[in-house]
């Protein structure tokens, strides 16, 4: 497992928190977006529902005044009537027909309806194929079998009668022309004469689809108009094999094509609008906006459902551009949160390390380089109290170094004179028999034995004493090479190593030279004091491999220097000598 | 954010090591072993009998089929067809035609019969015959279901179309479909806007033999006397819930009950006291029944449907669901149990002709266009 520094692991988490948060805003901006123009899509195309609706409301009204305005014509009794007299009359009243419906293009049929003979039709002008017509007289049928008759009689004078909207029956007759199967509302009015008699009815076949076309002009071409009765049954619907489907024995209503709009049949709303896949394709988005309006004037509760439905693509169009705008937006708001988060991350990383540094280097010099003290933050806190307590530590540590170099120097020097004291000068001879032998050189350890300093210290004292020890030393130190070590074994025994001996003389001229010093008298206080010294000698390698036994050659030596008249000093190679040659007795006689 | 998804996978090894994992592996092989056993029972399935029913709705309810696969260990599948041009589209689907058994009434069995589209029943294969009434068990008396000495259908249900009239206005019972033209009642008389079936009770009202197969002669007469009928009328009705409106509103006074018990039913609902007879010149009827296809795959699970369809019990459900009337318990309403003043309808002379003259009389053309 990779370790993941601070500044990687804190990068990864703003990385990741400055991606959500974008991503989440970018995400619900598009949601509410969409949701918004869904809204605003449905609330326009309802509004545009509620206007076709009250419009197609004011062209019925519009008819129903014209119907009015026909069966009011003077001529419209007598012609009911069917009087002979009213040929001329009957002719006037055919000229204002067919101005009418030179003016109205919805206008199917204009007729006037006797009551008599059956309902028989007095004047019927249609329009067919070949135009407006006025239907001859032998083709006049009689229609009192029909609602739009019956009903239109059993309503009052000056008002008007609303036919279920039907679809026009495909005609038989040659006048009936192109009019059949398209759907239609009947609007009538009875005509009455002066009596108040109803005579006979005036109607005006609407055609349902000039109506909406015409209504529908403003429209975008997209757009579906749906009509359906108050039972549901679709009567206009983008798809014509839909509509009228009770004419054909089986129903098709709007409650099942779109359950959505069962609560406009319930009576429990009178719009309503929501969102469905079209009918004929399934994956096409559309939003619907349905209406109930009031149809007809005879009895109140009958109804219409109205409805439009507009394609959701154009409108999802401009979400979805918006989307990919967010997109790019939270693509690049992502990347700019990677880079601060990186150099956020470094920034609060890179005062740590710098603490890290100092803490790791707290004895080198420049180890609190870097260190953030004149930062103001917590930071800077941290690094300041951390560069007291490095300072702090360091100079506890210097005090303890430099105690234990005194203590170093006491453990392997004497006090008195300053010079090693015998367990150093062992180390170091040791150290330099070690060299010696793998270099070859050769090495000489002189022993010396102050004779005199006993007497000193008896007669003048200890300090006297001390004094002596003290001089004694510097001028051992004198009369020796700076390379050569002088230390004191103890008491009044001093002892001196020298390295690089190359002959014999040599080591005679250094032990002249250390007794002369030895001789020359020391003053003290009043007292001019001679202390004089015996010296035995040992070689290294010829007396011995080891420390000890160099010393105690040397030490054996110096004693027979001592004990002999003659010699101040003997190496223990001529006190060998003088054993082999002789017994010991003569070993004065030979120095 | 590794380490995150180390201590997940930690986690859920730990859980696996735990035996917890023992639930979910046995759900598994008992899913696949499941659904394994289902692979293997539709590889069944085709073993296992199916009957293809075609029927009208309310002759097949689910209940029924259900029962019946229980039963008889068969699958069934119900097509509803609700008219006759559907059921002929769907006899015509593929040859030979994609279905066991299936219903139509006498008109429609005698023309597939003709066409060899039924296979000649065993009617010692439908026991449950025996249950129905005696009119229904003589089958050459009933024009359509018998060819040549051989049966094709058996009767299932059927409907009368008499005369429906307003007890209140009209105190003795009309004996005759005549009585839609008494001008007492002009303006209050309804009609079903029909061709085929005003041309045959206007025959039957005027005494003819048949009034399916009208002579030219006849057809003008019975044209002319249907124009004379429209005089009478206050309009004509498609839906039986239309005909129950108008006659409730325009206070009607008769009308041609071309749905029959059904129509008396809703009406009487409407809270309108009605009476119901079958004129003596008899009344039009249709009869359905049921036959087996002639490429019929299984036959005898489709004679095992026809004697199913025969049972007390589906009879009475079929009454009380549907209103009409079966042919095995006699229907307490109906006036003629035996079914003798019933003409049952078949094919006539002209569809085309009788349309022809219907659109003309229907859409209001005077009594003088028409020929004597």
């Amino acid at each position: 497992m990779i370790k993941l520094g601070l500044a990687a692991k804190l990068s990864i988490v703003f990385v990741c928190i400055g991606v959500a948060a974008s991503g989440a805003t970018g995400y619900y901006a598009y949601r509410a977006n969409r949701a918004m123009l869904k809204q605003e899509a449905q609330r326009s195309l309802l509004t545009s529902t509620q206007l076709l609706s009250q419009r197609f409301t004011a062209a019925l009204g519009d008819v129903a005044d014209d119907v009015l305005v026909l069966a009011t014509l003077p001529s419209s009794v007598a012609v009911a009537r069917g009087k002979a007299t009213s040929q001329r009359g009957r002719e006037r009243i055919e000229q204002v027909y067919l101005r009418f419906m030179a003016h109205h293009p919805e206008y199917l049929q204009i007729r006037l309806i006797t009551r008599a003979d059956h309902g028989l039709e007095r004047i019927r002008v249609a329009r067919g194929t070949r135009g407006m017509v006025v239907v001859p007289e032998r083709a006049l049928q009689e229609k009192g079998q029909f609602p739009y008759v019956f009903d239109t009689l059993a309503t009052m004078a000056g008002h008007v009668y609303f036919s279920p909207i039907g679809l026009t029956p495909q005609g038989n007759a040659a006048d009936a022309g192109d009019i059949g199967g398209k759907p239609a509302v009947i609007i009538g009015a009875p005509i009455v004469d002066t009596n108040g008699k109803k005579v006979g009815v005036l109607v005006i076949d609407v055609d349902l689809t000039q109506v909406f076309q015409r209504l529908g002009r403003d429209l975008q071409s997209d757009y579906g108009i749906y009509l359906a009765n108050e039972w549901g049954d679709f009567l206009i619907h983008p798809d014509p094999r839909q509509a009228f489907g009770f004419e054909r024995g089986r129903r098709v209503l709007m409650q099942a094509s779109f359950p959505a709009t069962r609560p406009l049949f319930d009576g429990g709303r009178t719009a309503l609008t929501f969102d469905a896949s079209a009918p004929a394709d399934p994956t096409l988005a559309q939003a619907f906006a349905f209406v109930r309006s009031p149809f007809g004037l005879v009895d109140g509760n009958r109804y219409i459902v109205l409805g439009l439905s507009r394609s959701m693509t154009d409108v999802m169009a401009s979400a979805n551009a918006l989307g990919r705008q967010i997109v790019r937006m939270v693509l690049i708001s992502s990347l700019l949160a990677i880079l601060l988060a990186i150099l956020f991350a470094r920034a609060l990383a890179r005062p740590l390390r710098a603490l890290a540094h100092a803490a790791t280097h707290v004895f080198d010099d420049d180890g609190c380089e870097g260190l953030p003290i004149l930062r103001s933050d917590e930071i800077g806190v941290v690094a300041r109290c951390f560069d007291g307590m490095r300072v702090e530590i360091r100079s506890q540590m210097n005090s303890l170094h430099a105690k234990q170099q005194q203590l170093t120097h006491l453990a392997g020097h004497d006090t008195l004179t300053g010079l090693p004291n015998r367990m150093r000068f062992m180390e170091q001879l040791d150290a330099a028999i070690l060299q010696a032998s793998a270099s070859g050189e050769t090495l000489a350890v002189i022993f010396v034995d102050l004779d005199g300093f006993k007497q000193i210290n008896d007669r003048l004292g200890h300090s006297s004493g001390d004094r002596t020890l003290v001089v004694v030393a510097q001028r051992l130190r004198a009369a020796l090479r700076e390379t050569d070590i002088v230390a004191r074994l103890g008491g009044d025994e001093f002892i001196v190593l020298m390295d690089g001996v190359s002959s014999m003389q040599e080591l005679h001229d250094v032990a002249g030279r250390v007794q002369a010093a030895m001789d020359e008298p020391i003053v003290i206080g009043a007292h001019r004091m001679t202390v004089g010294a015996s010296m035995g000698i040992s070689e290294f390698p010829v007396d011995g491999g080891d420390a000890e036994e160099l010393l105690g050659k040397a030490d054996a030596a110096m004693y027979a220097a001592k004990t002999s008249q003659h010699r101040r000093y003997l190496c223990y190679q001529e006190l060998c000598a003088n054993e082999a040659s002789a017994d010991g007795g003569r070993i004065s006689k030979l120095a | 954010m590794k380490m995150v998804v180390l201590r997940l996978i930690r986690g859920w090894a730990a859980w696996l090591r735990a035996g917890n994992f023992v639930t979910p592996f046995a759900v598994i092989v008992f899913a696949l072993s499941a659904s394994w056993a289902c692979t293997l029972a539709d590889a069944d399935a085709p073993r296992q009998a199916v009957l293809r029913v075609l029927a009208w709705p309310g002759y097949a309810d689910d209940d029924w089929v259900s029962a019946f696969e229980k039963r008889f260990h068969a699958k069934v599948e119900v097509t509803f067809v609700d008219s006759d041009e559907a059921l002929w589209a769907r006899m015509h689907s593929a040859a030979p035609a994609p279905f066991d058994v299936l219903a139509a009434n006498t008109a429609e069995i005698q023309r597939y019969a003709r066409n060899g589209m039924l296979a000649p029943l065993d009617l010692s294969l439908v026991p449950n015959r025996q249950r129905q009434r005696p009119y229904f068990q003589k089958l050459d008396s009933i024009r359509g279901l018998t060819d040549d000495g051989q049966a094709y259908a058996v009767p299932f249900t059927y409907s009368s179309m008499g005369l429906i009239y307003d007890r209140k206005q009209i105190a003795v019972a009309p004996r005759s479909m005549r009585a839609l033209w008494d001008p007492r009642y002009r303006g209050k008389v309804l009609d079903f806007n029909s061709a085929q079936h005003n041309f045959s009770f206007t025959a039957l009202a005027l005494g003819y033999a048949d009034p399916f197969q009208l002579s030219a002669e006849q057809m003008r007469t019975v044209a002319r006397e249907l124009v004379r009928l429209r005089g009478n009328l206050l309009t004509y009705y498609t839906l039986p819930e239309e005909a129950t409106a108008l006659f409730v509103q325009h206070h009607a006074a008769l009308m041609f009950g071309n749905y029959g018990t059904q129509q008396v039913e809703l009406l009487r609902r409407a809270g309108v006291d009605v009476g119901y007879v079958i004129p003596e010149e008899g009344a039009l009827a249709w009869l359905d029944c049921w036959a087996i296809a002639q490429g019929a795959g299984n036959r005898e699970l489709a004679y095992d449907w026809i004697n199913y369809m025969l049972e007390p019990a589906i009879a009475a459900q079929l009454t009380e669901r549907e209103g009409l009337a079966n042919t095995v318990t006699a229907a307490p309403g109906d006036p003629s149990p035996g079914g003798e003043r019933l003409v049952w309808i078949a094919r006539v002379e002209s569809i085309g002709q009788r349309e022809a003259l219907w659109r003309r009389i229907e859409s209001g053309d005077r009594l003088r266009s028409f020929a004597r």
